[in-house]
């Protein structure tokens, strides 16, 4: 395996020309961290791609990006497979119709090297989720060992969705589980999270970095929402495992 | 002066890699250039390094860092300079490939109106004032002034703030506004109210003529609507709401927005996870502040702002990150359920639990028994410290004798304050699945049903599902309705088992919705047992007595007192003795007694009753499953004459009662009687012969084991 830092993984479906933003906010991040000294890998992953979007995503001024189609239908086993083949010591995703901070792929990486030095196992995420277009909604993430990190809140809501950036090794040991809304069944980033969690890694998130998510009339995170989704009954969220989920203060109460 | 070519930058082309293009400007730089730039004052190292902390990865001088690197990537080199602004405002400058710093530093201070004339930005805050970065627009008028920096705001709405800020500047005296005018949210006001911005008035004189009368919000950190429907006494008038909070309120401890410690779910958050709620508050409102700042004036902010020119709709949510969820500081519900599940889980020991009955209410019902005796089945099967029984929709725990002593009691409908009845379903789904149980029962439990509509499927992954239907239920019209009408169609393909407690209603479910005969065996029927036989009851002595029939049950229109009543009124000779008390429906509460007919009220266990003195018990119900009374009565050995409704025939045997099939016939009622009073020994002798088959069909081992059966049958498949 080559030596990347990272691989930033865009995944799309059906995004063509509103994936332009994203992949100029991708393009400033990724200038931001190779300012910083971090070699980047760009790979897309289409999942059933319409023709639409194979015809932005193929076009010359992408041509910095390695292209892998899937059959999968769901943008959480795309992301397992660009893992795995994936070359950059972390990995950060990136749906295909939202944004990055400028400065988030260069602090996340920054922040995994001190956990690194640290022999801590982190992810980290941005810090704030600034979601617009159908709807606008802004919230702020807290670290899992903060004052404010109430593990009972991942009984009824996600802290920190999707856009992570985490070891390659993370991905690898917990890939994102199956997609499954026909069972009720959904978030799987959620699902994800806390599983991780339960294995130790430590969410945190990075100061002065965003993710812009754009909410679109019908997306996943609507059709879960209609139709109550929730994830899969899990070990860590176990009534006598729950509190083990805030890992350094013993209690809220601290 | 130096001439001004010596440092090139080249923006970034998105889509290609740029470090090839970087390497050209790298030559370029001087380091004279170094210098010139850390001379100026317009450079802070410490600011840069705090902001941009990628450049500190790479070991370099910051001031060079700036040069070769920051300035491609639009970065400033202090709070004192915007580059972005700048080449917007120069872009002959951003043309040429000179850098725009050194551009203003060799030709602004001649050329240029925007030559810095404050200390920098971060003092300024300390100091409650600040100037606008050089090269921002905000930065060409000397009268701005405000609370903190805000170079991260538009152009616009610094034009907009500072025209209110000149409005108010105007203005006459007035103690509301002065009261108020320095925790008003004046940018928040403007972009959640654009008619004020369009109207170009001030906006704190606005929100005291009209906007609080409005309900408008003076910013993000209070609600006029919450405050004046939480506070009426405070509607008389005299206090603009947001000056009263200022004024008094806040140091009386009332709450400015729904979520600060005077809210109820903000309380039962902390005092569920025994949180200082004053901490909390204060921990919340330092982040917001903090956030704030950052968003106004920090990286934060120009990073949105960044993000806003690749895609203009970012820059539409500014507004709600003025107010932004904490999570998990973000609604009243997500407390209330948090809350709540913490104390459902410290009910419930913080144990696990392989077997769970939910019920909706424990007092005097048919539904309790059958749950108790059920969880006693449970118990002998797992272990009593194994089976949760769950409360849903009242505290009432009338009986708690009757469950198994070590079973685990817990009461959600004590815990759901607050929270709305879909948020009720996921507070016990979450409660139940964070059990990890084997399996769960419903016993009539109305928010277990209702949380298997949205949430069936992702339940029974984690547990197999039962469900104990008795009798459907007749409305006021006559019309058929209950659980068995209403759910057993929906979620039949989803439980693992239906019961019931009457062949005839599984017969009938069988019949109505035509079961496949592959799927038959997920309908059982258990018998409910007789918990502690008792003995036979005393014949009454024999003399100058009148008869005593005894009856008992909700005196509602399912159990036809009206039908008693027409006896006594038949039957002058005899006592009809009738206890209970009327149920939800008041209808048949109207009717009057008869002279010979005794309401005795209520008792808590059959055995209280004074059966030595009963000839004969009457049961008259229009509909039914195999009531508790029922099986008590044959088991205490007492002659019966009883309507054949439902599963009533199951303990009604002929030859041993006296079943009445046409349950309106009065007349075939009374025949029956007179037959047992007028042969009260051969009476006697069939009930006798009933209690024996009662008592051999209705055990605890005999229940426990067709349980068994059916949890086997569901572990198998």
């Amino acid at each position: 395996m080559s030596g990347f830092d990272i691989t930033v993984a865009v995944t799309a479906h059906n995004e063509s020309v509103v994936a332009g933003p994203t992949m100029r906010s991708a393009e400033a991040a990724i200038a931001e961290a190779e300012a910083a000294g971090y070699t980047i890998e760009r790979l897309v992953g289409l999942d059933r791609p319409t023709p639409e979007c194979a015809q932005f995503f193929g076009q010359p001024d992408l041509s910095a990006w390695s292209l892998s189609e899937h059959d999968f239908g769901d943008p959480f086993r795309v992301r397992n497979a660009i893992a795995e083949r994936a070359s950059g010591k972390y990995i950060a995703f990136l749906d295909a119709d939202d944004l990055y901070s400028e400065n988030w792929l260069a602090m996340a990486a920054r922040r995994l090297d001190e956990a690194e030095r640290a022999d801590e196992r982190v992810i980290v995420h941005p810090e704030l989720n600034w979601i617009f277009e159908s709807s606008e909604v802004v919230f702020v993430k807290p670290d899992q060992d903060s004052y404010l990190f109430n593990p009972y809140y991942l009984y009824f809501a996600n802290y920190y969705d999707m856009l992570s950036m985490a070891p390659r090794q993370a991905l690898i040991e917990k890939p994102y589980g199956p997609r499954d809304i026909q069972n009720g069944f959904g978030y799987q980033d959620w699902q994800w999270n806390v599983e991780t969690m339960g294995l130790g890694w430590k969410h945190v998130v990075v100061k002065d970095t965003v993710i812009f998510k754009r909410r679109r009339a019908m997306s996943v995170s609507v059709e879960n929402v209609q139709r109550k989704a929730v994830i899969r009954a899990m070990e860590p969220l176990a009534i006598d495992r729950v509190n083990l989920l805030k890992p350094t203060a013993s209690s809220l109460t601290t | 002066m130096r001439g001004c070519d010596s440092a090139h930058y080249k923006p970034g082309i998105p889509g290609r890699g740029l470090q090839d293009e970087g390497r050209d400007v790298v030559m370029r730089i001087e380091k004279s250039d170094i210098e010139y730039l850390k001379d100026s004052g317009l450079f802070d190292a410490e600011w840069y390094i705090e902001n941009y902390p990628a450049a500190a990865a790479i070991k370099i001088d910051p001031a060079e860092h700036f040069l070769r690197i920051g300035v491609r990537l639009k970065w400033n080199p202090s709070p004192r300079f915007d580059t972005a602004a700048y080449l917007a405002e120069h872009p002959d400058v951003e043309r040429s490939g000179i850098n725009p710093v050194l551009h203003f530093l060799r030709n602004g201070s001649v050329t240029d109106a925007k030559a810095p004339t404050e200390p920098s930005a971060g003092a300024d805050a300390d100091e409650g004032r600040s100037k606008a970065p050089v090269g921002s627009p905000g930065g060409t008028s000397s009268e701005f002034r405000t609370s903190r920096p805000r170079r991260n705001l538009t152009p616009d709405m610094q034009r907009l703030l500072q025209a209110a800020e000149r409005s108010g500047a105007a203005r006459r005296a007035d103690a509301t506004y002065d009261a108020i005018k320095s925790e008003f949210d004046p940018a928040y006001y403007l972009l959640r109210y654009p008619d004020i911005a369009r109207a170009g008035i001030d906006p704190v004189r606005h929100f005291i003529d009209a906007g609080a009368r409005e309900g408008r919000d003076p910013s993000p950190a209070f609600s006029t609507r919450y405050y004046l429907n939480r506070y009426p006494d405070i509607r008389d008038g005299k206090y603009n709401p947001f000056q009263h909070y200022v004024m008094h309120g806040r140091s009386e401890g009332r709450g400015s927005s729904p979520l600060t410690p005077a809210s109820p779910a903000f309380g039962r958050y902390c005092e569920a996870f025994g949180l200082d709620p004053k901490r909390l508050e204060a921990e919340l409102d330092r982040k917001r502040r903090d956030l704030r700042e950052r968003l106004d004036g920090g990286v934060l902010g120009d990073m949105v702002r960044r993000a806003e020119k690749l895609e203009p709709l970012v820059g539409h949510a500014w507004l709600a990150a003025m107010n932004p969820g904490l999570s998990p500081i973000r609604s009243e519900q997500v407390l209330s359920q948090m809350a709540a599940i913490h104390q459902l889980q410290e009910q419930a020991a913080r144990r696990r639990a392989k077997a769970i009955v939910m019920i909706p209410w424990c007092h005097v019902s048919g539904a309790a028994r059958v749950a108790a005796h059920l969880a006693t089945a449970l118990a002998g099967i797992y272990g009593p410290d194994e089976v949760v029984v769950v409360r849903t929709e009242t505290s009432e725990m009338q009986f708690p004798e009757w469950f198994p002593a070590g079973c685990r009691h817990v009461d959600l409908a004590g815990q759901v304050e607050g929270i709305t009845a879909e948020g009720r379903q996921r507070l016990l789904v979450e409660f139940l699945r964070s059990l990890r149980p084997d399996v769960i029962f419903n016993v009539n439990s109305k928010l277990f049903w209702d949380a298997l509509e949205p949430y069936g499927k992702a339940l029974s992954h984690s547990a197999r599902l039962y469900a104990y239907l008795f009798c459907s239920e007749k409305d006021i019209f006559g019309r058929w309705a209950g659980y068995p009408v209403r759910k057993f169609h929906l979620h039949f393909d989803l439980l693992d088992g239906v019961i019931t407690d009457s062949h005839y209603l599984a017969d009938e479910l069988r019949n109505l919705f035509m079961v496949p005969p592959e799927r038959a065996d997920r309908l059982w029927t258990l018998s409910t047992p007789v918990a502690n036989p008792p003995a036979p009851a005393p014949v009454p002595a024999a003399g100058r007595r009148r008869p005593q029939i005894f009856w008992a049950g909700r005196l509602d229109r399912q159990k036809r007192i009206d039908i008693v009543y027409a006896l006594a009124e038949r039957m002058k000779d005899v006592d009809f003795r009738m206890w209970g008390k009327p149920g939800l429906d008041k209808s048949s509460s109207r009717l009057q007694p008869p002279s010979n007919v005794t309401l005795e009220g209520t008792y808590k266990d059959f055995s209280e009753l004074p059966l030595a003195e009963c000839d004969l018990w009457l049961y008259t119900s229009e509909w039914d499953g195999v009531p508790n009374i029922l099986i008590d009565v044959a088991a205490a050995a007492i002659p019966l004459v009883g309507s054949l409704a439902g599963g009533t025939g199951e303990v009604l045997k002929d030859g041993l009662t006296a079943p009445i099939r046409d349950i309106e016939d009065v007349s075939a009622y009374e025949r029956a009687i007179r037959g047992v009073l007028s042969a009260p020994e051969t009476a006697r002798k069939r009930a006798a012969d009933l209690r024996e088959r009662v008592l051999s069909e209705r055990t605890e081992a005999v229940y426990r084991e067709a349980l068994r059966q059916m949890l086997d049958r569901g572990s198998d498949q």
